[in-house]
């Protein structure tokens, strides 16, 4: 009897079974009970700059989502999942954001924090809980595989894009039909948010936090040390968020949002490196223990570990057996990767790491007949 | 002894490793490496039904199979005559392993669960947001909070009425201060005028291009009408965090102007409330006492 594990019967955060599942689809409804008039509201009154900053702001998370997708050294994370934790940010957060974000503000103002610094907290204070959330309920759920801080780092990443998205969204659209919805407000303030501010607000505050939750889910560690990650890293998230949007340093926008960012910028780049690490030490261990060298040499491994040394790699097999070859070397690599990760998720007896072991044979075929000599014609 | 996954061949109750039940044939477990040298594995059961071991020793090399003893608790929908929790005893391979138990991580735990403590965590804190913080907002008066729709009186001659919501900060002498969710609305008396709205709307959007110490983008000027029929102009400028509105508002020969500030997490929503309140300025005929 052949038994199918259910890893690979879906890697996606779907799951019926899944109680979590649930809440989290009950809290997109309530999300976009409140985010859908803000958005409808937008649309009707300005149709074209509506659907301008609509398409903008769509692309924009887009873009980055693709990019964030096709940068994954070890692991190729559903698609599925990722729009979930997408729309967790973009709905759910920003939709209870609406609710909570003003009562928060004015319960930290009625215990006397000036007003400038009260707006700061607040932000921080609700939106950095609610965003580590997503990536919580996505750990509940098994089949989202949160289970290492790279991993919660991802998507805590995508989480705070979905909010970034629709925030900017909301903010632009809101902008320009308070001034007759004009197209250059809206690229200007796309300028604002997206460029100059975007990038090292919400998706990396969220991804500090959903390390701290990949740690609390993945590690072995004791639940006191676990639990002090997680909480840490929201603290520093909020933190930092507060920080972002106090009123020190106010000025020019530029030298505002790069001397304000770069704590954060800096706190993020620390973290990833961590947390790769973690990664790559992980994948170098499963590979060599488990995965036949006849598969996967030691030499390959090291390659396998960075993506310098894979692109070197293709590059000498491009001027090795040219284009063919860097093409045949770069699916060999791809393959090893899925299978070192079938290796560790599903086990050795399962059909996808059955499937991905002839897989990457199949490659080592291929790259091998891109070697052979051309025969020269006498 | 070769490295790698460990294998449990099982068949039926009496053989397998787990004893386990009369339904469930264990099939194979395999045991990998995890993250920190902790082994992480499974037992595979027919169909959906999974097993996981709740416990777990740790390697110090990962090509020794140390794994002695580890408990092994039913994650699956095994039938309920199934004895779900049984001590393994597996042959050590290597007398050098030196187990040492540890936790088992959180997501290894989850494995075919339902999660009802997990589900009720994330509602109770979603709750927590959607409910409770309003409610304890709602519960705490603040000193300014308005009766809902009670207008209040700016200067003596200028009424305005305050959305729900929106806070007195500040009514000392001629300034009236509005908040909510740290943005504020400050109305101005009115006062005698022989400007146009739009030269009026000008010289605050001179103001703001003069400002060195902000870099505005400001959004053309647009007309409105208030409820009582006077003639507005209003102008929207952007910094990256936050936001200014301005109306100005003519009667005869009087002018009001209001000017509000809002960080830009607020202010898509606040701004058709402060929009409402600008249309609901009315001039006042006869001077009254505040």
């Amino acid at each position: 009897m052949t038994i199918r594990p259910a890893s690979s019967i879906d890697r996606s955060f779907v799951d019926v079974r899944s109680l979590v599942f649930w809440v989290m689809v009950g809290l997109t409804g309530y999300g976009l009970i409140h985010i859908a008039p803000l958005l409808s509201n937008s649309l009707t009154q300005y149709p074209a700059a509506g659907l301008v900053s609509a398409v903008l702001w769509s692309a924009y998370g887009l873009v980055l989502m693709l990019l964030l997708y096709r940068l994954e050294l070890f692991e190729r994370r559903s698609p599925l999942t990722m729009v979930g934790a997408f729309v967790w940010g973009a709905v759910v957060v920003s939709g209870i954001g609406t609710i909570a974000g003003p009562a928060v503000n004015e319960l930290i103002l009625k215990i006397g924090v000036p007003d400038g610094w009260a707006a700061a907290i607040s932000a921080g204070v609700t939106e950095e809980p609610l965003k580590m959330l997503g990536v919580v309920a996505l750990a509940l759920i098994p089949r989202a595989r949160v289970n290492s801080p790279i991993d919660g780092l991802y998507f805590g990443l995508i989480v705070g894009l979905g909010f970034e998205v629709t925030e900017s969204y909301l903010y632009t659209v809101t902008g320009s039909i308070q001034e007759g919805g004009t197209f250059m407000v809206i690229l200007l303030t796309f300028v604002l948010r997206g460029i100059i501010g975007g990038l090292w607000n919400h998706p990396t505050f969220t991804a500090i936090t959903g390390s701290g939750v990949g740690y609390f889910f993945g590690a072995a560690a004791s639940l006191l040390r676990r639990t002090l990650v997680m909480v840490g890293s929201l603290l520093a998230a909020i933190a930092l968020h507060a920080f972002f949007d106090s009123p020190v340093l106010e000025g020019n926008p530029l030298v505002s949002t790069v001397v304000k960012g770069l704590p954060t910028l800096i706190l993020f780049i620390v973290v990833f490196r961590i947390a790769q690490a973690k990664e790559r030490r992980r994948f170098a261990r499963i590979g060599e223990t488990q995965v036949p060298r006849d598969l996967i040499t030691e030499d390959e491994l090291t390659v396998l570990a960075s993506r310098k040394a894979r692109r070197r790699a293709r590059r000498e097999e491009r001027h090795l057996s040219g284009f063919a070859g860097a093409h045949a070397m770069k699916r060999l690599q791809r393959t090893q990767t899925e299978l070192v990760d079938a290796m560790a998720d599903d086990g050795p007896d399962a059909d996808r790491t059955s499937e991905l072991a002839a897989d990457v044979r199949e490659a080592q075929r291929v790259l091998l007949e891109t070697r052979q000599p051309v025969a020269v014609p006498a | 002894m070769p490295h790698g996954p460990v294998f449990w061949q099982g068949g039926g109750a009496g053989s397998s490793p787990v004893g386990a039940t009369k339904e469930a044939h264990v099939l194979e477990a395999w045991v990998s490496p995890f993250e920190g040298g902790v082994p992480h594995g499974q037992i595979r059961f027919p169909g959906k039904h999974t097993l996981v071991p709740r416990a777990y020793a740790s390697w110090d090399e990962p090509t020794q199979c140390p794994v002695e003893r580890t408990d092994i608790v039913n994650r699956g929908n095994l039938p309920s005559d199934a004895k779900f929790s049984h001590r393994v005893s597996v042959p050590s391979m290597s007398s050098h392993a030196n187990p040492t138990a540890q936790s088992v991580p959180l997501s290894v735990g989850l494995l075919g669960r339902r999660s009802l403590l997990g589900a009720t965590v994330v509602l109770g804190i979603a709750l927590m947001y959607i409910l409770a913080l309003p409610a304890l907002n709602h519960a705490i008066k603040g000193e300014g909070d308005f009766a809902p729709g009670e207008p209040h009186v700016v200067g003596g001659n200028l009424q305005i009425t305050p959305a729900p919501g929106w806070d007195l900060d500040d009514s000392s002498g001629l300034l009236t201060v509005l908040s909510k969710a740290g943005a504020t609305f400050v109305p101005t008396p009115a006062v005698d005028n022989e400007q146009t709205a739009e030269e009026l709307a000008q010289v605050g959007i001179d103001g703001l291009k003069a400002d060195t110490s902000n870099t505005w983008v400001i959004g053309e000027p647009q007309t409105f009408v208030t409820d009582a029929g006077d003639h507005g102009v209003s102008v929207t400028a952007h910094t990256t965090d936050q936001t200014q509105m301005t109306w100005v508002i003519l009667n005869g020969s009087r002018s009001a102007t209001i000017i509000s500030y809002s960080p830009d997490s607020a202010w898509p929503t606040l701004s058709p409330e402060m929009n409402e309140m600008a249309a609901s300025v009315v001039f006042l005929d006869d001077e009254v006492q505040p």
